[in-house]
């Protein structure tokens, strides 16, 4: 086995004595492998979505991170709620997220998207895309820039790698869609 | 043409028409460094009635020739006396001069003719007036909602608009 293999995964990667088998946790590749291609649903709402964009573009380059972006929630592991969420569009980010394959996972990027944000009065927006779908990580910021956008990937990174399958995420329902 | 020339044409085709003077400004108010209270346009108030009649003179007549629709809006009042008013924005290309024109309307049931044949673009902003203040324009081919979602309760935009909290709420 290629030592420099032994040398990265320390702890994880073990030589059998004698032998050219590396062993590992299941965990640990499975984890590995779903961090280091995360795939984002092309999906922008509002404002934040011009940020999300210039991340995805050359200068910051999410494609360094595995990120693609794909054009369908079905190939998705990710949906980046980038802008505010209107009352009107909330049954459908409910239906897309339901559309995607587990395990699947949910960054809110801005203000609106967390909390409402400036709209938090407003007769038509929606108080935290958490009202209708689970999320794992907030980005706060009204936009956030990119690089904070990248830094809550790297933190979700960090949390894929604590899953284990042998206990799956609980997800939650389809709720009756109105 | 000045403002004054402007009325003038219009006030002897439709005498109900009257001009809107410029609010004086209020005492201790800020001056506005020499400048006036408000824009100086040319703001009338029209009877419901006769805007039909007015809208298509202000299109149709070659001295004001007003070709072009900037905008529609309203306006909600609870004080002095609770009213509505349709605010239509007109600007001519031609001549280079502008109108508002302001139409009082009730608070309840208020109606007011569409000017969809004289002017294209206001099929959707008469559909968001409707939308956010509730009155009606009568004579416009698809009245109904443009921004909310059908069912949505009440006007947003009113004064008295209560709002009623639902599952996206706190």
């Amino acid at each position: 086995m290629d030592k420099s293999v032994l040398d990265r995964l320390p702890g994880l990667a073990l030589n059998m004595p004698g032998g050219k088998v590396v062993i590992s946790t299941v965990d640990y590749f499975v984890n590995w492998a779903r961090k280091s291609a995360i795939w984002p649903m092309t999906f922008g709402l509002a404002c934040c979505a011009i940020e999300m964009m210039g991340s995805y573009a050359s200068r910051f380059d999410f494609d360094r991170f595995g990120v693609i972006p794909r054009p369908t929630p079905r190939q998705s592991d990710l949906m980046i709620i980038a802008g505010t969420v209107v009352k009107k569009m909330a049954p459908m980010i409910e239906r897309l997220y339901h559309q995607m394959p587990e395990p699947r996972w949910v960054i809110s990027m801005g203000a609106c998207a967390n909390k409402g944000g400036p709209y938090y009065d407003s007769y038509s927006v929606c108080k935290g895309v958490d009202k209708i779908i689970p999320v794992d990580i907030y980005i706060p910021g009204c936009p956030p820039r990119p690089e904070a956008l990248q830094y809550g990937m790297l933190e979700l990174m960090k949390k894929i790698e604590k899953m284990s399958i042998a206990k799956p995420p609980v997800m939650p329902p389809l709720s009756r869609i109105r | 043409m000045t403002n004054s020339e402007l009325f003038a044409v219009i006030r002897t085709k439709i005498s109900e028409v009257s001009e809107i003077p410029a609010p004086e400004a209020k005492a201790g108010a800020p001056a506005h460094e020499g400048k006036p209270y408000r824009d100086p346009y040319l703001f009338v108030s029209c009877p419901a009635a006769k805007w039909t009649d007015l809208s298509r003179l202000l299109k149709e007549d070659p001295q004001l020739d007003f070709d072009f629709l900037v905008m529609v809006t309203a306006a909600d009042y609870l004080t002095p006396e609770p009213k509505m008013e349709a605010i239509y924005h007109l600007y001519s290309f031609k001549h280079r001069h502008k109108i508002f024109v302001k139409i009082p309307l009730p608070r309840e049931n208020g109606s007011v003719a569409s000017v969809i044949s004289l002017w294209k673009t206001a099929d959707w902003q008469e559909r968001e007036v409707y939308d956010m203040y509730g009155m009606k324009f009568s004579g416009h081919p698809n009245m109904k909602r443009i921004l909310m979602w059908d069912g949505f309760p009440g006007w947003p935009l009113r004064k008295d608009y209560a709002h009623i909290p639902d599952r996206y709420d706190d």
